[in-house]
């Protein structure tokens, strides 16, 4: 008997103890540390929105801005001798998969951040505020327009939806549509505001570029609407493009470049985590043949902005008695420096072609999308390279700014309008938009403006031809508008094929002679969400960078 | 008639009793082992008599007997059953012979029950300590590799004191570590890896650190056994995390004997680097491209070797030709000296038993160095003849130097080694990093790759943990048929590891520092009541019931900065930049209920139910209500014990054969999610603005425990008198409900959703053969071969997103899609047209697939072990091979080292120029030729370049030890004494690939597996050792 009692206690006493482990339980729920809405405001989620879409860290910055941005737009070459890749490294895209993998989770992952700010701020959201929700919806279309000029057919329409783990793809026209309503709404909430509200609700210091002016943000969102509706033109079956241009054209548009200003000397490890994978040898790049060329050719006093002069010295072509490396070493004197005029001696030492570049500055891009056999053969001392400034390359206290819209894009998109029959003065927004990529890099005219280059002329088509030549141009470093513009314009001389010369080009497969159309999907989206991508590549053409995306497609006139 | 029966059978009986009570009625006696120690608990039964007996503690007992002639039969669980005749003895003294035939039969089962092996439904190995200690590996983990049917092991590739993998039927978790729970004298202890080898990380670019894990931590030389208690068949009661099987370690303790017996220990193990586990550099062509000489050139595809002499730009002079050694060069000669002394004593009601170990080793890497100080007390005490009280103390202590950091990251010392040109001097990277003027990367041209001395020699990698480890038991003994335990354990680990950056040391900044304190407690207490009775001549009950209470605490502190002001001091306070420090506690308990019980039928059929309730604070997180974290699973297994059902005798062919059934279900609330709401970037954002975001994971709010469910039948036979054996074990479950941070696409929001998803099939069988061929007087071999295969199946996932992806990098990823297995690896492949030929481009090049394919998984097809052990009067020797067959991995060493930097012996052939034997894409047969640069160039893209078969053969051990016989010992101070020899990880006799280990895995974590990444080579390790005891 007395054992049975000892047996009953001994389970009388755990049953208490269960009955206490829901407090204990509840007291474990609380040792995340975590901060809650009463410690947050919602203006401490608004930089990264800005940061992490414009001016993401070093390897991203490199894949996204460097890789995708310069190397797609046609304005750097990759695969100089003493670089880590190889010069087909982005075109190709069995090897680009790194490129274009870290691009896509870039700008896919973009998503969590703009979306965690809106819902924070949404109506109902714990941060509520309709002001910033504005705001939040401008970047929202922001980062939606570069995200699908790059890829094309993205999840729009059921993103962020609370079940819906596979949000289908939508086709860029409802893409299109789809951000401008969202500009629309964001225009219209902020009306007159001024701020997004005081004290900690006003986003101030924490709104990288407009320091909380809604007024700004309302220009740059019809700029934006601009933009979008302008690439739209003419895409086949759209009907919305024309309202949208004449809306935007009749509502204030901004008045100076929109950009972030960085201030390096802040944080020193943001200056010297972006360094790192720039300003190594094995990261620069050098400039591409297209764009040298176009600004060499019609004496463009920008070249000295965006180029330095070639290092120059004296070169050895190794094995210059093979045939094989005689045939790439010839056609790359002759298309590089005998192309920009540079003179220098050759002499046989060996088997080795030693050339001597005479002194002086001269200027020399590298073409694009060699083989991998050439890259022995492209010597740092032949290329101009990328001003060290737009290259990335950081010091501590120096500034970089980030363009986003610049005050030259906005005339010539006033140009285009104009040409496009909307009304306005086409040669002097051509001209005022010119000026402004002057004042922007700090030149000066040389009689360029009076040149035939920034003087329209011809037909409707060809005044086109020289609008997008110069918004390419001057798209130089602004995000990825210059690949957008160079694929919505088919600039003539920038867009053309490369040569076909399997022995000195890589014609790798699918791209072929052709300048890049897209970004390929990264396979984590096969991964995560397969049957919608493999609906949207039914509708948009093969996952490969030589289909052509919908807001290329048609003719604007 | 009746009546004078009746009377004459009541005098006869008064008669004998009279007789037998004047020759003393009751028999008292002592059971002993060969050794002298008392055995308790052994059973005493009068020879057709149902009275019986059991020996107590001091393994007295007494009995009544009917008669003076009478036998008694005393039996003991692993001796041989003895009849002792009583006669006129009062006081008898029995030794029982251990049974060496049927040593096996007792093994340590859930709760560290002690159980006859032939009563479970469910398969068991045990392996003896001496196995475990003789092996002498650095991390007692590998020493089981190769021993037991259905585990693999992968230990990571870091070099001395790193953690294994360790897998026991396969993977069944997407999210868990798969690895199986680790008991030691019955408290689980805790086995979190520190370093960032254990954990997660999708991509292939993480860091890998490893710090050993806690099994790590466990002394050889104390291990008395383990049990391996493969899924959760076996497993069901030791609740959630022994869905992966437990290992069940049992450590030594002191027996109750008068005396003072002492043990000593001496060993050392040197180890060398397994030359054809390290890539294979090839030694004829040097820096430069295209086949022609540059001083600048860091890959290695110029001019053949010429010894001309040349000047690097760093101004270094040199001769251009081979260094066939500088790779290997590198590595040194590790030592590792192990002394350990064990002290005994004790008496009748009091025993103890102190050890103390003390490992100091040095790695193959420079400046590497790992010691270990163990010490452990273990008291047994009777404060009654029914109270008993058993107690550990463990305090262990270890320092860490210099431990190689793996995988992709800037101080892997293997890149910047690996990736040294065939003609670089190894002295001019030794001498460049030490010294004025030390420069942190290769001598001789501008670089981005640290030189390895410098990693090893001036990055201050340190760590060091401190452990203490106990429990205490009392169990109370009512009678011999029921009695009670109370246990309480606990399992304290300090751990802290420092970081040092000097000034100088990258491009990055001016020097960092980190420091992690990491603090983990868990606690156990449980209780046990166990029954045990004949409920009647045929039906024998064995019932325990208890309940639990586990509670973890993990603590973590983490202080870092960069930038030393003071160039030449790496102090804390000396870091011009300071980040917030990271500092968070994290506790979780579960209670739990639970019961076993096991009926026989005549000992010829075993059927045993369990069942565990556990309320988990884990899953508590998520919901308010007692549904959700409480949770109830049951197992039921039987076992046919064939021989005795149908009657077949000892005697015959068929000397045993056991059939056994078993099914099971482990319920589990998975891991804490660190559900963060708002999360406060530790470091100031752009600007120095405050930078707050949030949780990138999406809580399902309806989540439910996760289950495994398994089935397992199994055979085993013995023949011609126990000489030949067989285990055959089919099993087959399923882990569904997973809980699991689901990759999701970002455009939900998210980039992980936990919630209950997926399901994995684990399928297989384990083959155990074994055998004594010849056994003579002096002489005896015995054989045995283990072979297991296992398949994993991811059967469901979230619709529309139909594969979970472990890690990936550009082409190459290793993932499970839906009716795929567990460890896929995909990635591009070579092109080939419909009749199968090589498709190659304009350029002449290989061509690589757009879509990806399914090229290999990385685990194995089968595995096994063959082991063989002679014994020649006091000699023994045992040889070890194991072997696996099948698994590929990615080799991304190959594909740097060959693609790029063109230094491998693969990339010799075609230097000169060939044309493939291939077509063009037009059909035309290919003419176009290209060299071995172009060539190897155009693989960067073709994941299928640089697969690598994993099947190999290996020579894992062999040892051979001499025992001194006790006559050669007679007139000494010695009780024993014997010398051993063991050599581990010879050589291959057979491996497909080149230049790794193919068992070797750059880190413990699921995502650490399925390629190479500048691993370290493997070591081979021979050891020699010394025991005596007086």
């Amino acid at each position: 008997m007395k054992k049975t009692i000892k047996i009953y206690s001994i389970l009388l006493i755990v049953a208490i103890c269960f009955t206490g482990c829901e407090s204990q339980f509840e007291d474990f729920k609380n040792d995340d540390e975590r901060l809650t809405s009463d410690d947050v405001s919602a203006k401490f989620f608004f930089p990264s929105t800005q940061t992490n879409l414009y001016m993401p860290a070093s390897w991203n910055y490199l894949f996204t801005n460097i890789m995708l941005g310069t190397a797609y737009g046609g304005y750097g070459s990759f695969g100089y001798k003493n670089s880590w890749e190889q010069p087909d490294v982005v075109f190709n895209i069995t090897r680009a998969w790194g490129a274009a993998g870290n691009d896509w989770d870039t700008f896919s992952g973009y998503f969590l951040t703009i979306d965690g700010f809106l819902r924070q701020v949404k109506s109902g959201g714990n941060l509520e505020n309709a002001q910033m929700e504005a705001v939040g919806k401008i970047m929202k279309a922001s980062y939606f327009s570069i995200y699908t000029d790059l890829w094309g057919e993205i999840p729009f329409s059921e993103v962020g939806q609370e079940g819906v783990l596979t949000p289908k793809f939508d086709t860029q026209e409802d893409i299109y549509k789809g951000m401008i309503a969202l500009l629309d709404e964001a225009m219209t909430t902020i009306g007159d505001n001024t701020a997004t509200g005081e004290g900690n609700d006003d986003l101030g210091e924490f709104d990288l570029m407009f320091n909380g002016d809604l007024q700004k943000w309302k220009a740059y969102a019809n700029g934006l609407k601009l933009r979008i509706a302008l690439r739209a033109k003419g895409a086949p079956g759209e009907s919305f493009a024309d309202a949208a241009i004449t809306e935007a054209l009749s509502n204030p548009l901004p008045t100076e470049t929109v950009g972030i200003v960085k201030d390096l000397s802040v944080d020193r490890s943001i200056a010297d985590n972006e360094g790192w994978y720039t300003r190594h040898a094995g990261s620069r790049r050098t400039l591409s043949s297209i764009f040298v060329n176009a600004l060499q050719d019609n004496n463009d006093p920008r070249l000295s902005a965006y180029a330095d002069p070639i290092p120059g010295g004296s070169v050895i072509f190794g094995n210059y008695a093979d045939p094989a490396n005689k045939t790439m070493v010839d056609y790359l004197l002759a298309n590089s420096l005998d192309r920009a005029g540079v003179s220098y001696t050759t002499a046989m030492s060996g088997s080795n072609l030693e050339i001597d570049i005479s002194p002086g500055e001269h200027y020399v891009g590298m073409p694009m999308r060699f083989v991998d056999g050439m890259k022995t053969h492209l010597h740092k001392e032949l290329f101009s390279r990328q001003d060290i400034l737009t290259e990335g390359f950081t010091e501590i206290g120096k500034e970089i700014n980030r363009y986003i819209m610049t005050l030259a894009e906005i005339n010539f998109m006033k140009a285009e309008a104009a040409v496009l029959g909307f009304g306005g003065n086409a040669q002097a927004s051509f001209q005022a938009g010119i000026q402004a990529s002057f004042d922007q890099w700090s030149v000066s005219d040389n009689g360029y403006l009076a040149s035939p280059m920034a003087t329209l002329s011809g037909s409707s088509e060809d005044q086109l031809n020289q609008i997008g030549l110069q918004s390419w141009l001057a798209a130089y470093m602004v995000g990825y508008q210059g690949f957008a513009i160079a694929r919505d314009f088919a600039i003539p001389g920038i867009t053309d094929d490369i040569p076909n010369l399997p022995e000195l080009f890589s014609l790798s497969h699918p791209l072929g002679t052709k300048f890049p159309q897209r970004v390929k999907y990264r396979q984590a989206a096969y991964d995560l969400n397969g049957d919608n991508l493999q609906d949207a590549i039914s509708r948009q053409g093969p996952d490969d960078n030589a289909t052509e995306l919908w807001f290329a497609k048609g003719v604007k006139l | 008639m009746k009546k004078l029966n009746l009377k004459l059978l009541t005098i006869v009986w008064l008669f004998c009793s009279a007789v037998t009570f004047a020759q003393s009625r009751t028999v008292t006696g002592i059971v002993k082992d060969q050794g002298g120690t008392p055995l308790p608990g052994a059973s005493i039964v009068e020879k057709g008599n149902t009275n019986g007996a059991q020996s107590d503690f001091d393994g007295n007992f007494s009995i009544e007997v009917s008669e003076p002639n009478s036998i008694l039969i005393i039996s003991y669980i692993g001796y041989t059953t003895k009849e002792v005749g009583v006669l006129e003895q009062t006081n008898i003294e029995i030794i029982l012979e251990e049974d060496a035939s049927k040593l096996d039969e007792v093994v340590v089962t859930a709760l560290g029950v002690l159980s006859k092996k032939k009563s479970l439904g469910y398969s068991v190995k045990k392996i003896g300590g001496d196995d475990v200690a003789g092996a002498r590996e650095d991390n007692l983990v590998k020493s089981l590799s190769g021993k037991v049917a259905g585990l693999q092991i992968t230990p990571a590739s870091s070099g001395i004191g790193g953690s294994s993998k360790v897998v026991l039927r396969g993977n069944a978790s997407l999210g868990g570590n798969n690895q199986p729970l680790y008991v030691v004298d019955g408290v689980p202890i805790d086995n979190t890896g520190f370093g960032s080898a254990s954990t997660g990380g999708v991509a292939v670019s993480t860091e890998r650190r490893d710090y050993g894990s806690g099994i790590s931590d466990i002394n050889p030389d104390d291990i008395e056994s383990i049990s391996v208690l493969k899924g959760p068949n076996a497993a069901a009661l030791y609740g959630n995390r022994a869905a992966n099987g437990v290992i069940v370690v049992t450590t030594k303790k002191g027996k109750f004997k008068k005396g003072l017996g002492i043990s000593y220990s001496a060993n050392a193990v040197v180890s060398d680097i397994l030359e054809n586990t390290l890539p294979q550099f090839q030694n004829d062509y040097g820096i430069g491209s295209a086949g022609s000489f540059a001083n600048d050139a860091r890959d290695n595809w110029g001019a053949k070797f010429d010894g001309s002499s040349f000047t690097y730009p760093s101004g270094i002079e040199s001769t251009y030709q081979a260094q066939p050694n500088n790779i290997k060069d590198f590595f040194r000669t590790g030592l590792e000296v192990i002394n350990s002394i064990a002290v005994q004593g004790g008496g009748e009601n009091a025993n103890v038993r102190f050890s103390y170990t003390n490992f100091n080793g040095e790695g193959i890497t420079p400046n590497t160095e790992l010691n270990k100080n163990t010490f452990n007390l273990r008291t047994g005490i009777k404060l009654s003849n029914k109270l008993n009280i058993d107690s550990k103390v463990t305090y262990f202590n270890q320092n860490g130097l210099a431990r190689p950091t793996l995988s992709w990251s800037d101080f892997n010392p293997m890149v910047g080694l690996y990736r040294m040109s065939r003609n670089a001097v190894l002295e001019d990277y030794r001498n460049a990093a030490i010294g004025e003027g030390a420069v942190v990367t290769e001598p001789y041209r501008d670089s981005n790759d640290l030189n390895a001395f410098y990693t090893q020699n001036r990055l201050t990698n340190e760590d060091s943990r401190n452990r203490f480890t106990a429990f205490a038991k009392a169990t109370y003994t009512f009678n011999d048929k029921f009695s009670v335990f109370a246990r309480i354990g606990t399992d304290i680990i300090s751990q802290s590891i420092q970081q040092i950056v000097p000034f100088g040391g990258t491009f990055r900044n001016d020097g960092s520092r980190r420091d992690e304190r990491t603090n983990l407690t868990e606690t156990n207490a449980d209780f046990l009541l166990m029954y045990n009775n004949k409920l009647s001549e045929n039906l024998g009950l064995n019932f325990n019931a208890g309940g639990s209470y586990r509670y973890n605490n993990s603590k973590l502190l983490t202080k870092s900065g960069e930038n030393f002001n003071i160039p030449t001091s790496t102090l804390y306070s000396n870091l011009a930049t300071h980040f917030a420090e990271e500092n968070t506690e994290l506790r979780s308990s579960i209670y739990s209920l639970y019961f076993s019980g096991t009926l026989d039928y005549q000992e010829k059929i075993y059927l045993s139910i369990t069942g565990r309730n556990d309320w988990d604070s884990q899953l508590y997180t998520f919901s308010g209500t007692s549904s959700d974290y409480s949770f109830f699973y049951p197992s039921v297994s039987l076992s046919f014990l064939g021989n005795d059902i149908l009657g077949i005798k000892e005697e015959s062919a068929l000397s045993f054969s056991k059939l056994r059934l078993s099914w099971a279900e482990v319920g589990s609330g998975g891991s804490k999610n660190d559900q963060i709401f708002f999360n406060l970037s530790p470091t100031t954002g752009y600007n120095g603005l405050v930078s707050v975001s949030q949780s990138n994971v999406f809580d399902d709010p309806n989540l439910k425990p996760e289950t495994t469910r398994s089935i397992e039948a199994g055979l085993e036979l013995k023949f011609f008198n126990d000489r030949l054996y067989t285990d055959v074990t089919y099993y087959s479950g399923k882990t569904f409900d997973q809980i699991i941070n689901a990759p999701v696409d970002a455009s939900t929001g998210f980039q992980f959703m936990r919630t209950n998803v997926g399901e994995i099939s684990n399928k297989g069988i384990e083959i155990f053969v074994g055998g004594r061929p010849v056994q003579t007087d002096n002489f005896s071999w015995d054989t045995s071969v283990n072979f297991s295969k296992n398949e994993s199946v991811l059967e469901e996932f979230i619709e529309g997103a139909d594969s979970f992806v472990f890690t990936s990098r550009e082409n190459f990823s290793v993932k499970t899609k839906v009716g795929g297995n567990y460890g896929d690896i995909w990635g591009s492949d070579f092109t080939y047209n419909d009749s199968g030929q090589l498709v190659v481009n304009t350029n002449g090049l290989p061509i690589a697939t757009t879509e990806e394919k399914l090229l290999g998984n990385y685990t194995p097809d089968f595995i096994g072990g063959f082991s063989n052990t002679f014994k020649y009067k006091n000699l023994s020797l045992d040889v070890l091979v194991d072997f696996r067959v099948g698994g590929e991995a990615y080799d991304w060493t190959q594909r740097e080292l060959a693609v790029t930097y063109g230094s491998l012996d693969v990339t010799l052939e075609g230097r000169e120029g060939f044309v493939l034997d291939a077509v063009t894409e037009s059909g035309q047969p290919n003419t176009t030729e290209i060299t071995a640069q172009n060539y190897w160039s155009s693989l960067q893209g073709i994941t299928a370049a640089h697969m690598k078969d994993l099947t190999n053969v290996r020579l894992r051990q062999v040892s051979l030890a001499y025992a001194f016989p006790s006559k050669a010992l007679e007139n000494t101070f010695l009780d024993r004494a014997s010398i051993s020899l063991v050599g581990r990880n010879l050589f291959f006799f057979s491996k497909e690939a080149d230049g790794v280990d193919p068992e070797a895995s750059v880190s413990v974590a699921n995502e650490g597996q399925g390629y190479f990444y500048y691993n370290l080579p493997s070591a081979k390790r021979i050891g020699i050792s010394l025991n005596v005891s007086f």
